[in-house]
């Protein structure tokens, strides 16, 4: 095992330089740079030449790139160009919410699905488990910005009971820690909710499959023949093994954790790294682009590293060598 | 396997997609709107609304949602409510459109802008499925066929796609491509391919294994033979598996990608597009990001109940269960 992690850790390395390089000729061979965002028709020539080397635009494209990666190797992101600040200060800004707002919803996800697959299987193909599957289906073809529409018009516009937008009130700045606690409790319930809802439906449609899939499995024969509960076969015997292909979905969940869900954090102007990255985006804030594609890309390949690992922990048939 | 052995799921799938296509390829050529229309007078019509235009002989036109008829005249609602009464031979033509989905804040037929847009959707998720198909494939094949230095070199390969966040493609696409269809089919199809790699390549493998093929190898096969007579058969199940909740993935990402306005230019309507213009008024009209939307939904359910479906076949003809394909990395 420790073979696999020193070789997967070494490809990461490699792995990473090609993303970030990839990226970098992407951004470079977008026509225009940040100058062209700021919008002022009055901005001369001058003034544009004037900006581009400010921030090293003017270079040859082979010079930023070395400059970049150099600085890169010393722990250095660089500047932003939109927020004038260290890339790395921006990002530290946005990792909370994201985290907290991808966490609260993976948790909500993995409760709700793994919740609604059991009950669905406890009894198949009972009135309780075609809701349930029914359930899931809906929510699993529904787009999450529609979702998120929708759950805007319900609970801010009509009912008036949530926040539709941000992670603070503006009132509740100079308030006490409860009262901005709460504060921010009611600004994740949508986005969070919208988000959780929506995964769920897909963890409790793939871990029905897996769950059924074992249904007429010999070893559960044998135990419902034994006389077990039906709760215990399906609780202690069933759930176990069919808990392993929720550990690709946890490998999944890493890269989200940390990127976040760019169509919902846009959506709620929830200040995470997917609103982030979609205003540097736009902005051409090359640092940032490339920052925030290397954490992305990090998270991908840790997370695709935990998953195997894990899968090794919990099943030991795929431990025999290849 | 004829209609009726078909499992349920899958004939309902299949027949929602169905009527979905011939709705969006016949409707908006069944569906125009009316001669001497004027578009603001019609703008966020609820669904169910009806309009009529009242064309007369010398060539003024009336737009009422309300027209009364009587013997020898009709009513129209003026502006201001006001009636005005017109005798049956000034009338050149009367027509009347009623909006089913009710209409946009331009006075667009929401219906006929759905179905509209269905095409665009369901060409650019498919177009892109057929790219992921051509790609994962070949690259599936080669590493399966060509040794163990390309499929290890293919496969990391594989892993380097999977690890770029799909906003890199995106970004590349919209530098390298004015944003239109055609970057954004190939942004699609490109970030897609990966699994369908990888799962030819395992199904290949173990195939390669199994007693059928080996015994046709030893017995002197030519390999085409084999292929068409082993490998191919027992490949189109899986991959069409796949392949179908694949596509109601990239539909989710085209009408994502859309919704953000980094796929289809605005001027061109697809769903996502829809949904987005739709929450711009979404207090004055709740429709118009709701049909859309359930269209998206309804989709995609149908090509999931095909996946499902496709599996409940495929545990019926080989006893073997499969498990549920992982469920897509949200965007």
């Amino acid at each position: 095992m420790a073979r696999l992690i020193l070789r997967r850790l070494a490809i990461a390395v490699p792995l990473l330089w090609l993303v970030v390089t990839l990226t970098f000729l992407a951004v470079h061979a977008v026509p225009g740079t940040v100058a062209d965002l700021i919008d002022n028709p009055q901005l001369g020539p001058q003034a544009r030449a004037h900006i581009e080397e400010q921030f090293g635009l003017d270079r040859p494209l082979g010079e930023q790139y070395v400059r970049w990666l150099a600085a890169l190797a010393r722990g250095d992101l660089g500047v932003s160009f939109l927020y004038r600040q260290p890339v790395s200060r921006v990002v530290a800004r946005a990792l909370p919410p994201t985290l907290l707002l991808a966490g609260t919803a993976l948790t909500l996800d993995f409760a709700l699905g793994i919740l609604l697959a059991l009950i669905a299987v406890a009894r198949p193909r009972s009135w309780f488990d075609r809701i349930c599957t029914v359930f899931s289906l809906g929510l699993y073809g529904m787009p999450s910005f529609w979702l998120a529409g929708l759950a805007i018009l319900f609970f801010s516009v009509i009912l008036g009971w949530l926040p539709a937008s941000h992670m603070h009130s503006v009132g509740a700045i100079g308030a006490s820690s409860s009262v901005r606690f709460a504060d921010l409790i009611r600004h994740l319930i949508l986005p969070a909710g919208v988000l959780g809802v929506v995964g769920a439906a897909g963890t409790a449609r793939y871990l029905r499959a897996a769950l059924l899939d074992l249904h007429e499995a010999p070893y559960l024969l044998a135990a419902r023949a034994r006389g077990l509960s039906r709760r215990r076969v399906l609780l202690v015997h069933a759930l176990r093994p069919a808990l392993l292909p929720l550990v690709t979905l946890l490998g999944l969940a890493i890269p989200f954790l940390v990127s976040g869900s760019l169509v919902i954090e846009v959506i709620f102007a929830w200040p995470g790294i997917g609103r982030v990255l979609w205003t540097a985006a736009w902005a051409r804030d090359v640092p940032l682009i490339l920052a925030v594609t290397l954490l992305g890309a990090g998270a991908v390949i840790l997370g695709n590293l935990v998953s195997d690992v894990l899968y090794l922990i919990v099943d030991p048939r795929a431990r025999s060598p290849r | 396997m004829s209609v009726r052995t078909a499992p349920p799921r899958l004939r309902t799938g299949a027949a929602v997609i169905v009527l979905m296509i011939i709705a969006c390829i016949a409707g908006p050529w069944l569906i125009r709107p009316l001669p001497g229309m004027d578009p603001a007078r019609a703008a966020l019509l609820p669904p169910g609304s009806r309009v009529t235009v009242v064309l007369l002989t010398d060539g003024a036109v009336y737009i009422s949602p309300r027209v009364a008829r009587d013997a020898g005249h009709i009513v129209v609602r003026g502006p201001g409510e006001r009636r005005i009464d017109i005798p049956r031979g000034r009338i050149a033509k009367l027509a009347t459109h009623r909006y089913w989905l009710g209409s946009d804040r331009f006075g667009r037929d929401l219906l006929r802008e759905s179905l509209t847009g269905g095409r665009i959707s369901l060409a650019v998720a498919s177009l892109a499925l057929l790219i992921a198909l051509i790609v994962g494939g070949s690259i599936g094949l080669a590493a399966a066929t060509f040794g163990p230095l390309a499929d290890s070199l293919l496969m990391r390969l594989v892993d380097a796609f999977l690890a770029f966040p799909i906003l890199f493609l995106l970004i590349l696409a919209v530098a390298l491509f004015r944003p239109g269809p055609p970057a954004l089919i190939l942004v699609l199809g490109l970030s897609s391919w990966m699994g369908l790699a990888r799962l030819v390549r395992g199904q290949v493998l173990s195939l390669r294994q199994r007693e059928f093929v080996q015994a046709a190898r030893v017995a002197g096969s030519p390999w085409w033979r084999i292929w068409e007579l082993h490998y191919a058969p027992n490949l189109v199940g899986p991959v069409a598996q796949d392949a179908a909740l694949r596509l109601g993935d990239l539909v989710l990402a085209e009408a994502t990608l859309s919704y953000l306005g980094l796929g289809i230019p605005p001027s061109t309507p697809t769903w996502g597009s829809l949904v987005a213009e739709g929450h711009k008024v979404l207090l004055q009209g709740w429709w118009l990001s709701t049909f859309p939307g359930l269209a998206i939904a309804s989709l995609v359910i149908a090509l999931a109940l095909i996946g499902d479906g496709l599996q409940d076949l495929a545990r019926n003809t080989s006893g073997e269960g499969e498990t549920a394909p992982v469920p897509a990395e949200p965007v």
